[in-house]
C-alpha cells in the first residue's frame, strides 16, 4: 500500500518545475572562456570538472533557476605549463578556492525560450552579481527514453573584480565566459 | 624562475635553459650515483668530532636526496603532458607519465621548496668549509681538491 500512497501524494501536489541535471557524463556541457593574448588573438581555455542542475517549468518560465559548481583545478587551456601557473595564486589560487559557483537568483524570460538569467558567481573566493544572455537551443525527447532541455550562456568578466592577482588593467582582462549546458529531466 | 614575469624578456629563453641545465645535470648526477657503488667510505680526520662526524654525514645523505629530488620532479613537470617536451626546436625530451594537475602542482612545490632548503645548506656547507679552513686551520677544505 505504501507506494501507491506516495504516488497519491505526488499526483495531489501542485504542478512544479521540472528538474534537470547537466549531463557532464556523457559530457553534453561545457564551460569555456576566452581572453585576448596581449591584444594578439584569443587563448580558449575550459574547465574539464564540473557539475549542476536546473529548473524550468514550462508554464512559468521565470521561475526558471539553475546552480552551478566547477573545480577550478580543472583549468585546461591546452598547454600544461600554462595551466600550472593559471592554477597558481597568480590567478585562479585553487589551493584555497577549490570551487567556483553560480547560483541563479532571477530569469528574465524573452521570446523563443531565451532569456537572461542572473545570479551570484563566486570565483576566486570573490562573490559578485552577473547576469548571463541565455539562449534557449532545443528541448524534447531523446532516443533513449529520456527527455533534455538544452541552452547557452554567455557574460563578460573583468578578472580584477574577482581579485584575480595577474590582472592587467585595461583592453586584455575581460574574459568571455560561455557556458553550454543540456539537461537530463528526472 | 619563481619571479620570472610574463612581460620579462627572458619569460620565453631562460626556461629553455633552466630545463635543459637540468636534464645535463640528471646526466651528471647519474654518474655521481653510480659512483657511490664502488668509492670508498671517505674517512674522517682524528681532529672531527663525534658531533661533526654525526652532522656531515646526515647533511650528505640531504643532499644527495635533495638534489634528486629536485632532478626527479623537474624532469616529471617538463613532461608532465604526458608528451614528449620539445626544446630548442629540434632536442627532444620523452616522457614517461602523464600527470594530473594535483600532482603536478605538488611536485611543483616540492621543487620550489627542496631548492631553497637545498639553497641554504650550499651557504653553510661553504661557512663551515671556511671555518675550518680558517678558524679550526685544519685540513677539511684542503682535502675537497
Amino acid at each position: 500500500m505504501k507506494p501507491l500512497f506516495f504516488l497519491l501524494l505526488l499526483m495531489a501536489l501542485p504542478v512544479s518545475a521540472d528538474q534537470y541535471v547537466i549531463d557532464t557524463k556523457g559530457s553534453h556541457a561545457f564551460v569555456q572562456f576566452k581572453i585576448s593574448h596581449l591584444g594578439f588573438s584569443w587563448l580558449y581555455g575550459r574547465f574539464d570538472d564540473f557539475s549542476g542542475s536546473f529548473t524550468y517549468d514550462e508554464s512559468d518560465p521565470a521561475k526558471a533557476s539553475i546552480e552551478m559548481t566547477v573545480q577550478t583545478n580543472s583549468i585546461n587551456s591546452n598547454h600544461t605549463a600554462r595551466d600550472k601557473h593559471l592554477r597558481s595564486d597568480d590567478f585562479l589560487n585553487v589551493a584555497v578556492n577549490p570551487t567556483a559557483t553560480f547560483k541563479s537568483s532571477a530569469f528574465t524570460p524573452s521570446e523563443n525560450g531565451h532569456g537572461r538569467m542572473t545570479g551570484q558567481l563566486t570565483l576566486n573566493g570573490v562573490t559578485q552579481d552577473i547576469s548571463f544572455d541565455v539562449q534557449f537551443i532545443g528541448a524534447g525527447k531523446d532516443p533513449w527514453g529520456g527527455e533534455r532541455r538544452g541552452y547557452e550562456a554567455t557574460t563578460e568578466l573583468k578578472l580584477a573584480d574577482y581579485n584575480i592577482k595577474k590582472s592587467v588593467d585595461g583592453a586584455f582582462e575581460k574574459l568571455w565566459l560561455t557556458v553550454s549546458v543540456e539537461g537530463i529531466k528526472q | 624562475m619563481v619571479e620570472l614575469d610574463y612581460g620579462s624578456p627572458w619569460y620565453q629563453t631562460l626556461p629553455e635553459w633552466h630545463i635543459v641545465i637540468g636534464m645535463v645535470l640528471i646526466l651528471v648526477w647519474s654518474v655521481m650515483l653510480f659512483r657511490l657503488f664502488f668509492i670508498r667510505k671517505a674517512v674522517f680526520p682524528d681532529s672531527i668530532k663525534r658531533s661533526e662526524r654525526i652532522l656531515a654525514s646526515l647533511v650528505k645523505l640531504l643532499f644527495y636526496v635533495l638534489v634528486s629530488t629536485l632532478l626527479i620532479t623537474g624532469y616529471l613537470i617538463t613532461t608532465a603532458s604526458g608528451q614528449s617536451t620539445e626544446l630548442f626546436g629540434w632536442l627532444k625530451i620523452p616522457a614517461v607519465s602523464r600527470f594530473s594537475a594535483s600532482q603536478i602542482d605538488t611536485m611543483g612545490w616540492l621543487h620550489q621548496y627542496a631548492s631553497y632548503v637545498l639553497m641554504v645548506l650550499v651557504i653553510i656547507h661553504v661557512l663551515g668549509a671556511l671555518k675550518h679552513h680558517f678558524i679550526d686551520r685544519d685540513e677539511t677544505l684542503k682535502r675537497m681538491t
